[in-house]
């Protein structure tokens, strides 16, 4: 068989033998067009899918987002009112306590406004996407004067708490001054008050954690 | 219905030792060309004629004297070795001539189970030679060079004669030729062409019975037909039984039945005349009507061109079949596809009007300072922080109302306090809370305790219980305040230090005399915050 055909034998079939490639070219050419079709039909409704799936998601976020502010907005504007979700402003309330301790005629308060820390807040660890960062800042005011009676502290601390702000008494500590006094007809300092107090504001913009190399 | 095995457009080519038949098979009929006598004139004439004929098939029955058949018997082998020893019986029984083959007749069941084979081959190749060459020069594919006696096998075996355990196929051409193969179960054993051409045509039926009893004799002779089994003797012939008068010399022995071709051939479709029918033109009309002619005798050299068309034709229609095979497969994927494609146009069409609504829902959105999130996280946490803010003017209040009880008493210093709870790791709803893990923070523990509501209000009252002289009145009047403060339920009162120890497990020192007795006392206030 090997000898069986000549070259002349052979050439005969060119035509042939290029009809077989070509239509082996077109086999596998109509193959890779249906596997590339299928692909990329595939991927399209991959990705037809992906878009609904975003758009679903997207109307009951705005939705969601709609029915939050609404919710919020109102609450939000008051505190936004109070100065809460601002820088705080610790002449303001110098200036409040100055205020405070005119209107009562109190005796002089010694006030210690401590360094502000700060904490991230969290959001429900249930929450698919959470929004951006918020920083919790916390002053510490300490606060102390002299009573003449309890009715002083009673007035500082009401129009203090029901100043703007947000603030949140931890301790407050009465003292009697002299305790073997039992008249208290002379006017003087009898007991003497000492409060702290934190002082809460939120800071909704805080700056990009960086990344510090040392 | 189409057949890719039936017999294609063929030169049907009879060769006797006189001369060569040429006869066409075209569109399903047979007709007959032109005869060639082997000179050099009809050479040339066969030549122009194949000009014609080209890119018919060319089959060739040779029915002469020439024909040579002996039966041995070989070792048992198979495959290669099988065929190099056959390759070796023909070269020694058949050296000079290319047309020869070799083919296992049946398999002895004692001994050593010898295979019985039959080499067989055309003795005289220059019967053949001149038309062989004429049709390589001319490129006519040569399917097949057979001979009478193999035609007549193929024949039996079609007609289903193959059943019958010895059988003479005897044909008996138009020159009286008449050509006995005797067969056992349907392979050929034994062949000969004895020419009645000079005897008696008047009684041809008695000529033919002569040589069929011959042929027996001989057969029995050289033990290839047993003694007394019934021979199945088939005549083909133009005559009918009547003209033969064979059928009723049949026997035990010989079974006789004539067939006449002429009324046989009427069945196929044929142009030919009376002279041109003959029982070789018979058998090839029936086989050709359900397959192709087999080759028995050329060697691969002469069918150079035929299996050149084949693989043309294997090319041809391996192409058309891959076509065909790379759509059947990619058809499910092409149809999966146009799926896919409808699926996606749905998907669209499902989601343009959510697109539409987020437009919609953009455009009617609140002006809003911060994210919806940020906004809620920012209120709901301001509120947790402002529920715990707590004035310690309403429990000095409360107790300064609890006071007024007991006058004999004096409060020397309150100490109200909001602390922080620390909460248990481990257990299920501390876990819940968001801020746990700062309870131990130097900087925040606090402020977490007051995100994650850990908290609890203490008072810590400290005072003085006067009395003239009584121990046990100074004791009960600070019983009372206590009782007093206790009576609201959100509060459990403590009693860190009473006037008087009077716990007998330790030790009391006091001067008692005339001055006002003046004792401290402690009690410690747990609130509970309502949120």
């Amino acid at each position: 068989m090997k000898n069986l055909f000549d070259r002349q034998d052979i050439l005969s079939l060119k035509w042939r033998i290029l009809t077989a490639v070509f239509s082996l070219s077109i086999a596998v050419g109509i193959y890779y067009v249906a596997d590339y079709l299928n692909t990329d039909m595939t991927r399209a409704v991959r990705t037809a899918r992906a878009n609904l799936q975003n758009a679903r998601t997207s109307v009951d976020q705005i939705e969601q987002e709609e029915a939050t502010i609404i919710e919020y907005i109102g609450r939000y504007q008051e505190l936004d009112a109070d100065g809460i979700v601002r820088p705080e402003d610790r002449l303001i309330l110098l200036e409040r306590i100055t205020e405070i301790r005119d209107n009562n005629d109190l005796f002089p308060i010694s006030l210690n406004i401590g360094e502000q820390s700060s904490l991230a807040l969290l959001y429900d660890p249930a929450e698919p996407s959470p929004g951006g960062p918020i920083r919790l800042n916390t002053t510490e005011l300490e606060l102390s004067l002299p009573l003449l009676h309890e009715e002083d502290l009673s007035s500082l601390l009401r129009e203090l708490l029901s100043s703007p702000g947000l603030f949140l008494p931890q301790e407050c500590i009465v003292r009697l001054n002299n305790p073997s006094i039992t008249s208290y007809i002379m006017l003087g300092q009898h007991q003497t008050a000492t409060c702290n107090l934190l002082w809460f504001t939120f800071d909704v913009n805080p700056p990009p954690v960086v990344s510090t190399f040392f | 219905m189409f057949n890719l095995f039936k017999q294609k457009d063929t030169q049907l080519m009879i060769v006797n030792n006189n001369e060569l038949q040429l006869f066409v098979w075209e569109n399903k009929t047979l007709k007959f060309i032109s005869e060639f006598d082997g000179s050099q004139q009809s050479l040339e004439a066969f030549k122009q004629v194949q000009n014609s004929y080209k890119d018919f098939l060319a089959v060739f029955i040779t029915n002469f004297l020439e024909e040579s058949f002996r039966s041995e018997t070989v070792a048992p082998v198979s495959g290669s070795d099988k065929k190099a020893l056959l390759e070796r019986k023909l070269d020694y029984a058949f050296r000079k001539t290319p047309y020869r083959t070799a083919s296992t007749v049946e398999k002895e069941k004692g001994g050593r189970k010898d295979h019985r084979v039959l080499l067989s081959g055309l003795t005289k190749p220059q019967l053949l030679t001149p038309w062989i060459k004429i049709l390589l020069a001319n490129k006519t594919p040569i399917q097949s060079i057979s001979s009478a006696a193999f035609i007549a096998q193929e024949f039996a075996i079609q007609a289903k004669l193959n059943s019958e355990n010895y059988l003479v196929v005897a044909s008996l051409e138009n020159n009286y030729d008449l050509r006995q193969t005797y067969m056992r179960n349907g392979k050929v054993i034994f062949s000969r062409l004895t020419s009645l051409s000079s005897r008696s045509q008047t009684d041809i039926g008695r000529e033919i019975y002569k040589e069929t009893v011959q042929i027996r004799s001989y057969l029995e002779r050289v033990k290839l037909l047993p003694y007394e089994e019934t021979l199945k003797i088939n005549i083909y012939s133009v005559y009918d039984d009547s003209e033969l008068d064979l059928n009723q010399k049949s026997s035990h022995l010989n079974n006789f039945e004539s067939i006449n071709v002429q009324n046989e051939l009427g069945k196929y479709s044929a142009i030919l005349n009376k002279n041109q029918m003959g029982a070789m033109v018979f058998f090839f009309c029936a086989l050709v009507q359900k397959k192709q002619i087999k080759n028995t005798y050329a060697p691969p050299q002469v069918r150079k061109h035929f299996l050149l068309k084949n693989i043309g034709h294997a090319l041809s229609y391996g192409s058309l079949a891959l076509i065909v095979l790379s759509l059947l497969f990619s058809m499910p994927v092409f149809l999966n596809s146009l799926d896919l494609s409808s699926q996606q146009a749905t998907l669209e069409q499902q989601t343009q009007p959510l697109l539409v609504e987020y437009d919609v829902l953009s455009q009617r959105f609140p002006e809003t300072p911060i994210p919806s999130k940020e906004m809620a996280l920012v209120v709901e946490t301001a509120e947790v922080i402002r529920n715990q803010s707590i004035s310690p003017i309403e429990a000095m209040a409360y107790i300064s109302s609890k006071i007024s009880t007991t006058p004999n008493m004096q409060i020397t210093e309150i100490d109200w306090l909001l602390d922080s709870v620390q909460a248990d790791p481990f257990d299920p709803e501390a876990q819940q809370m968001r801020y746990l893990g700062l309870q131990n923070d130097t900087v925040n523990a606090y402020q977490s305790a007051i995100l994650d509501q850990r908290t609890e209000l203490k008072v810590l009252i400290k005072g003085m219980a006067y009395s003239p002289g009584s121990y046990r009145l100074a004791q009960q009047e600070v019983e009372l305040f206590s009782d007093a403060l206790a009576e609201n339920p959100n509060i459990r009162v403590t009693k860190i230090q009473m006037p008087t120890d009077v716990r007998v497990d330790t030790q009391v020192n006091t001067t008692i005399d005339n001055n006002e007795l003046r004792a401290p006392f402690t009690l410690q206030l747990d609130i509970d915050l309502v949120l």
